[in-house]
C-alpha cells in the first residue's frame, strides 16, 4: 500500500533526522570516545587520579607556566601576525608574494623546526648565540644571549608558530574589508597608523577574537615545543606531565588522565566562546564594488618585517638542520672542511625503520584522506541543507575536535586503547582514527565553504528534473565539489603527515611514522641523524604541500598573493547555519 | 491517520536506528570495558594474564633449528645503540640464518610500550633487554618464559634469577666525562663535579628510569647527603636519555656529564671519561615474552648474549657479566663495580626518591 501524503511527510523527516542522528554518532563517537576515557579514568576509584593531581604541590606551578607559555606565546602572536598581516596587505602588487612567508611555519612540521630552533638557540653552542657572542659587548658571555631551554625561549618558538595562525585570520579578514573606508579615513587626514589604529582594527575585532582564541588553544596545548626544551630545565606543563605520566614505568594512566582534564575543559569552553561571540559577526561585514584591493603601499619596513619573519621563522631552522646533518658532530662551529654525508646515508639507507616510517606516514595520510573525505562530505551537505537543530549539533560535534589539542586526543585513544574491549593498540587503524578525529573538522570547513559557494540552483535544478538524492550527488555536486575535494584530500594529506603529537602516543613499533621516529632520534639518537630526519620529515611533506597546490590550485593557498577573498582552509569565523539560512 | 505500512516501516527504521545508535553507545561507553584491568596490566605491577607459557623445550639443537625457521627476533633494547648495532652484527656472523630487528628505547618506555602491547594485544617484543629488574619481577613466569639455553643455564655463570626467566646480560660501567673543547681544567674526582667551578656546565640524566634513580640514591651515600645540594647548586641540565646526553656533551652543550658510557659517545668526539674509585654499573637482564611469535630465535639470542663471543662486544668498555673464568677480555671485572640494584625499591618507595630528588634539583 503506498504510504499517504502525511506519511510521506514524516518519513522524509524521519530520512532527515535519522541522518543527521547517524552523522552525530559517527562524529561524536570519534570525539567523544578519548574524551570519554580522559574523564572515565580521571574520575575512576573515587577520582583518585584527579584528587592525587590536585593534592601534588607542584601542579599549581605546572598550571601558572602552561598558562603563562600560553598568554605569552598568544600575545607575541597576536602583535606580530597583526603587524605582518597589515604589512602585507599595503605592500605594492609586485612583491605581495612576501606576504606568503608568514605561512611558512603552518606548511613545514613543526617537529623539526622546534628541533632546528634547538640548534639555532641552545645557550652554549647555538648557532645563532655563538654569532652573537662574536660581536663586540656580548663577547663576555659564556652562553646565550638567547636561552630556547627556558620559559621566554618556549614563548619564543611558539610565539613564532602562532603568529601564522593570527596572520592567516587577519590578513583574509583585511582581504574582505572595504578599501574605501581607509581612503576615507586618509581624506580625512588620518596616516596610515592612526587610519590603522582607529578604522582598521576596530573591524578586525572578530579575526583577533578567533585567530587570539585559537591561538590561546593551540598555546594551552601546546607539547612539541614544551617537550623538546622543557626536560633539561625541568619546564612542565599539563601536556607534558600528561605524557610523562604515560611513559614512565610503572604508568599513571588516571593522573594523566587527570592532567588533561583542564586543558580538555579549557579547550572546550573556548570553542564554545568563539561559537557563542562571533554569532553577530555579520556587524563587522563592509562591502564594496570596487573590490578588496590594498588602499595605500607599505614601505620597506613592511617588505623587510616579512622577510625577516621568514628568515626567523623557517629559512633559519632549516638552514641549522642542514648544516648539523652534514657534520660530523654538531659541537656548534660550521666548518665546511668537514662536512660528510655519512649520516644522510645511515638514515636512509641502514635504518629500516626510517624508510617503514615514511611508508606508514604516507599510508596513513591515504587511508585518513579515504575515510575523512566521504565522512566530511556527508556531514558538510548535512550542515549546509539541513534546517534542524539536529544538524547544528552535527556541524558543533564535528568541530569539537578543534577543542581538543591533538596530544589530547591521542592520550584519549591510549586510554580507550588499553581498557576497551577495541583492539586497537598498536595497529595502524588507532593511528588512522586519531587522525581522521583531527581531520574532520578541516575537511568539512573546506567543503562547507564549496558548497555555499556552489549555491543550491544546480542541484534544485536536477532535482526538478527528477533526479534522486544519490544521482545528484554523483552527477552534480561532486564534479562541480572536485577542486574542493581535490584541496581538501591534500590538506589532510600534509597535516596528516605532519602529525606528531597524538601520533606519540598511539604508535607502536610497528607503527612509527616521521614524527615519532624524529621524536626517537632526538631522545636517544646523534643529533647528525636527528637532523637528517628531520630534513627527511620536512622533504616528504613538502611534496605533500606541493601535491596540495598542484590540485587545490592556489585556491587551497588561504591567503592569496593577490589577497582575493577565498576560503579558508582552517575554520572561520561563519555564521551559524540555521540563522543563515533562515535569513535567506 | 497512519496507515499499518506506515507504521511497520516506521517500527523497522525505528529498530535499526536504535541498534546503531545502542552498539555506536556502546563503543563510546567503553561497555565491556576494564579501567581496573587497564591500570594494573600497564603499571606493570599485576603480572600477566595467566595461564601456561609455552615454551620450546627438547634439545638444544632442535631448539637453534626451529630458530632458523622462524627466520627473525624482535628485539627491545635499552643498551646504547652503538653497542646494539655492535651485537647484531657479531650475532649475525654466529647465526646467519636468523635476523634481528631492533627498538631502542630508554627503559621505562620500553617497559610501558610492552605493557601497553599485552594489554592492547598488539605484537610486542620476542626478547627485551633492559635495566627494570622489579618491573620483570612483578610479571613472572606467567609473562615471561623460563630461559632454556645452554650458557643461561650454566650453573657457572650464576647469571640465571630463581624463576629462570630472567638473566643479566650486560653491565655498562658508569662514568663521568667532558668535553675537552669545553673545559680546560678537567675534574680529577668524581666529588669534583660539585665544583662550582663548573657551574651551569654540568648534564645529569633524568632520574625517571630506576636505575638512574637508584644511582643518584647512591651517590648521596657515598659522597654524602651535601652532594647532591652541591650537584643541584650547579645549575645542571637534564637529558631524557644516556645517549642524549653524551651528544650533548660531545656537542657542548654541557661541558661534563656526571652518567656516561663510552659506548654512547659520538665518534670522534672531543670526550674523554673517567670513573670513580667504585663505579657504579647498570644491570642489563634479558627477559623471552611468553608472548614471543619467535620464541626458539628470541631463546637462542638470549642465550647467545651469554656466550663469550658476545660478552667480548658487550663489555668492550665496560665489564663481562661472565666473571674472570670466562676469558672475556674487559676493562672491569664485577669485583670492581657496584651494581645498582633496583629490586629492593618498591614502587612507593621509587616515588619517594624521586619526589625527594625533585626537592632537591628543585624541579
Amino acid at each position: 500500500m503506498r504510504p499517504s501524503l502525511a506519511d510521506r511527510a514524516d518519513l522524509r523527516r524521519l530520512r532527515a533526522h535519522g541522518g543527521a542522528a547517524a552523522a552525530l554518532v559517527v562524529t561524536g563517537g570519534l570525539c567523544g570516545l578519548p574524551v570519554w576515557y580522559t574523564f572515565r579514568f580521571a574520575l575512576h576509584r573515587d577520582a583518585d587520579g584527579l584528587r592525587r593531581m590536585l593534592g601534588d604541590p607542584e601542579v599549581g606551578e605546572t598550571v601558572a607556566t602552561t598558562v603563562g607559555l600560553a598568554a605569552g606565546s598568544v600575545a607575541m602572536a597576536l602583535v606580530l601576525g597583526t603587524v605582518l598581516a597589515w604589512s602585507a596587505h599595503r605592500l605594492p602588487r609586485r612583491q605581495r608574494a612576501l606576504g606568503l612567508l608568514p605561512l611558512a611555519p603552518l606548511l613545514l612540521p613543526q617537529l623539526p623546526l622546534v628541533i632546528g630552533y634547538a640548534f639555532l638557540f641552545s645557550p652554549t653552542v647555538g648557532y645563532v648565540n655563538q654569532a652573537l657572542r662574536a660581536l663586540p659587548g656580548l663577547g663576555h658571555l659564556r652562553e646565550g644571549p638567547f636561552d630556547a631551554y627556558s620559559v621566554p625561549g618556549i614563548v619564543l618558538v611558539g610565539g613564532l608558530y602562532l603568529t601564522s595562525f593570527v596572520y592567516l585570520f587577519v590578513a583574509s579578514s583585511l582581504a574582505r574589508l572595504d578599501p574605501e573606508l581607509i581612503d576615507a579615513a586618509a581624506a580625512s587626514g588620518a596616516g596610515p597608523t592612526r587610519a590603522f589604529v582607529r578604522v582598521v582594527l576596530p573591524l578586525l575585532r572578530p579575526a583577533l577574537l578567533y585567530g587570539g582564541t585559537t591561538a590561546a588553544l593551540l598555546g594551552l596545548g601546546q607539547f612539541a615545543a614544551p617537550l623538546i626544551y622543557g626536560r633539561q630545565a625541568g619546564i612542565s606543563v599539563l601536556t607534558t606531565e600528561m605524557y610523562h605520566r604515560t611513559s614512565t614505568s610503572p604508568p599513571d594512566l588516571p593522573l594523566a588522565a587527570a592532567q588533561g582534564l583542564p586543558v580538555l575543559v579549557t579547550g572546550l569552553a573556548f570553542l564554545a566562546f568563539q561559537r557563542l561571540v562571533l554569532r553577530d559577526g555579520d556587524r563587522f561585514v563592509t562591502a564594496s564594488a570596487r573590490g578588496a584591493r590594498p588602499a595605500a603601499t607599505g614601505g620597506p619596513l613592511a617588505r623587510w618585517g616579512l622577510a625577516l619573519y621568514g628568515v626567523v621563522a623557517a629559512a633559519l631552522p632549516l638552514a641549522a638542520l642542514l648544516v648539523v646533518a652534514v657534520s660530523p658532530v654538531w659541537t656548534g662551529d660550521v666548518d665546511p672542511g668537514t662536512w660528510t654525508l655519512a649520516h644522510v646515508r645511515t638514515v636512509l639507507f641502514d635504518r629500516g625503520d626510517v624508510v617503514d616510517a615514511v611508508g606508514h606516514s604516507l599510508a596513513y595520510a591515504l587511508a585518513t584522506t579515504l575515510v575523512v573525505l566521504p565522512l566530511a562530505y556527508l556531514l558538510a551537505v548535512l550542515v549546509h541543507r539541513r534546517r534542524s537543530r539536529l544538524a547544528a549539533a552535527v556541524d558543533l560535534v564535528a568541530h569539537l575536535p578543534l577543542g581538543i589539542p591533538a596530544v589530547l586526543l591521542g592520550t584519549g585513544f591510549l586510554l580507550a586503547s588499553v581498557a576497551s574491549p577495541l583492539p586497537l593498540y598498536g595497529t595502524p587503524v588507532a593511528l588512522v582514527l586519531v587522525y581522521v578525529t583531527i581531520m574532520v573538522p578541516f575537511a568539512v570547513r573546506l567543503q562547507l565553504a564549496a558548497l555555499a559557494a556552489l549555491g543550491p540552483e544546480p542541484t534544485e535544478a536536477a532535482a526538478a528534473c527528477g533526479a534522486g538524492p544519490l544521482r545528484r550527488a554523483l552527477t552534480i555536486e561532486l564534479p562541480l565539489l572536485r577542486p574542493a575535494l581535490a584541496g581538501a584530500a591534500a590538506l589532510v594529506v600534509v597535516l596528516a603527515t605532519h602529525e606528531f603529537s597524538a601520533s606519540l602516543l598511539v604508535r607502536s613499533r610497528d607503527t612509527q611514522v616521521m614524527g615519532t621516529v624524529l621524536h626517537d632520534l632526538w631522545s636517544f639518537g646523534s643529533y647528525p641523524e636527528t637532523a637528517v630526519m628531520a630534513l627527511l620529515m620536512v622533504a616528504v611533506t613538502g611534496l605533500g604541500v606541493a601535491a596540495a597546490l598542484a590540485l587545490g590550485g592556489r585556491g587551497l593557498l588561504p591567503v592569496q598573493p593577490r589577497f582575493a577573498p577565498v576560503p579558508v582552509p582552517v575554520p572561520v569565523p561563519v555564521p551559524v547555519p540555521a540563522r543563515a539560512r533562515r535569513r535567506r | 491517520m497512519t496507515s499499518l505500512a506506515f507504521r511497520r516501516r516506521l517500527a523497522r527504521r525505528t529498530r535499526w536506528a536504535a541498534t546503531f545508535l545502542l552498539l555506536a553507545a556502546a563503543g563510546t561507553t567503553g561497555c565491556g570495558d576494564d579501567l581496573d584491568g587497564a591500570s594494573s596490566a600497564a603499571d606493570g605491577r599485576a603480572g600477566g594474564s595467566g595461564g601456561d607459557c609455552a615454551y620450546p623445550d627438547g634439545e638444544w639443537s632442535e631448539i637453534e633449528a626451529r630458530a632458523s625457521r622462524e627466520g627473525v627476533v624482535r628485539w627491545y633494547s635499552t643498551l646504547a645503540p652503538a653497542l646494539n648495532d655492535r651485537l647484531v652484527a657479531a650475532f649475525a656472523r654466529a647465526y646467519p640464518d636468523i635476523g634481528v630487528e631492533v627498538t631502542r628505547a630508554t627503559s621505562p618506555d620500553l617497559t610501558r610500550r610492552i605493557d601497553a602491547e599485552a594489554q592492547g594485544g598488539a605484537r610486542s617484543a620476542d626478547l627485551a633487554v633492559h635495566t627494570d629488574q622489579a618491573w620483570q619481577q612483578a610479571h613472572g613466569t606467567t609473562f615471561f618464559a623460563p630461559l632454556v639455553g645452554p650458557d643461561v643455564t650454566d650453573p657457572d655463570h650464576d647469571v640465571l634469577s630463581a624463576d629462570r626467566t630472567s638473566t643479566l646480560v650486560a653491565l655498562a660501567v658508569i662514568g663521568y666525562g667532558w668535553n675537552t673543547s669545553v673545559i680546560d681544567d678537567p675534574p680529577s674526582s668524581f666529588e669534583d663535579l660539585a665544583d662550582p667551578a663548573y657551574e651551569g656546565l654540568v648534564g645529569l640524566y633524568d632520574y625517571e628510569a630506576p636505575p638512574v634513580a637508584a644511582s643518584f640514591a647512591i651517590w648521596s651515600e657515598q659522597y654524602g647527603d651535601d652532594f647532591l645540594a652541591a650537584l643541584a647548586d650547579q645549575d645542571p641540565r637534564f637529558y631524557a636519555s644516556g645517549s642524549a646526553l653524551a651528544q650533548a656533551v660531545a656537542a657542548g652543550e654541557v661541558g661534563i656529564s656526571a652518567y656516561i658510557t663510552p659506548a654512547l659517545v659520538p665518534e670522534g668526539a672531543p670526550v674523554e671519561i673517567a670513573y670513580p674509585v667504585e663505579p657504579l654499573a647498570n644491570a642489563y637482564v634479558a627477559n623471552v615474552l611468553c608472548s614471543a611469535d619467535d620464541p626458539a630465535a628470541a631463546q637462542v639470542l638470549a642465550n647467545w648474549l651469554l656466550t663469550p663471543e658476545a660478552q667480548e662486544v658487550a663489555a668492550q668498555d665496560a665489564a663481562s657479566v661472565l666473571g674472570p673464568d670466562a676469558g672475556v677480555d674487559a676493562p672491569f671485572s664485577l669485583d670492581d663495580v657496584r651494581v645498582t640494584d633496583v629490586t629492593s625499591y618498591r614502587d612507593s618507595e621509587l616515588a619517594a626518591l624521586r619526589r625527594s630528588l625533585d626537592a632537591t634539583f628543585a624541579r
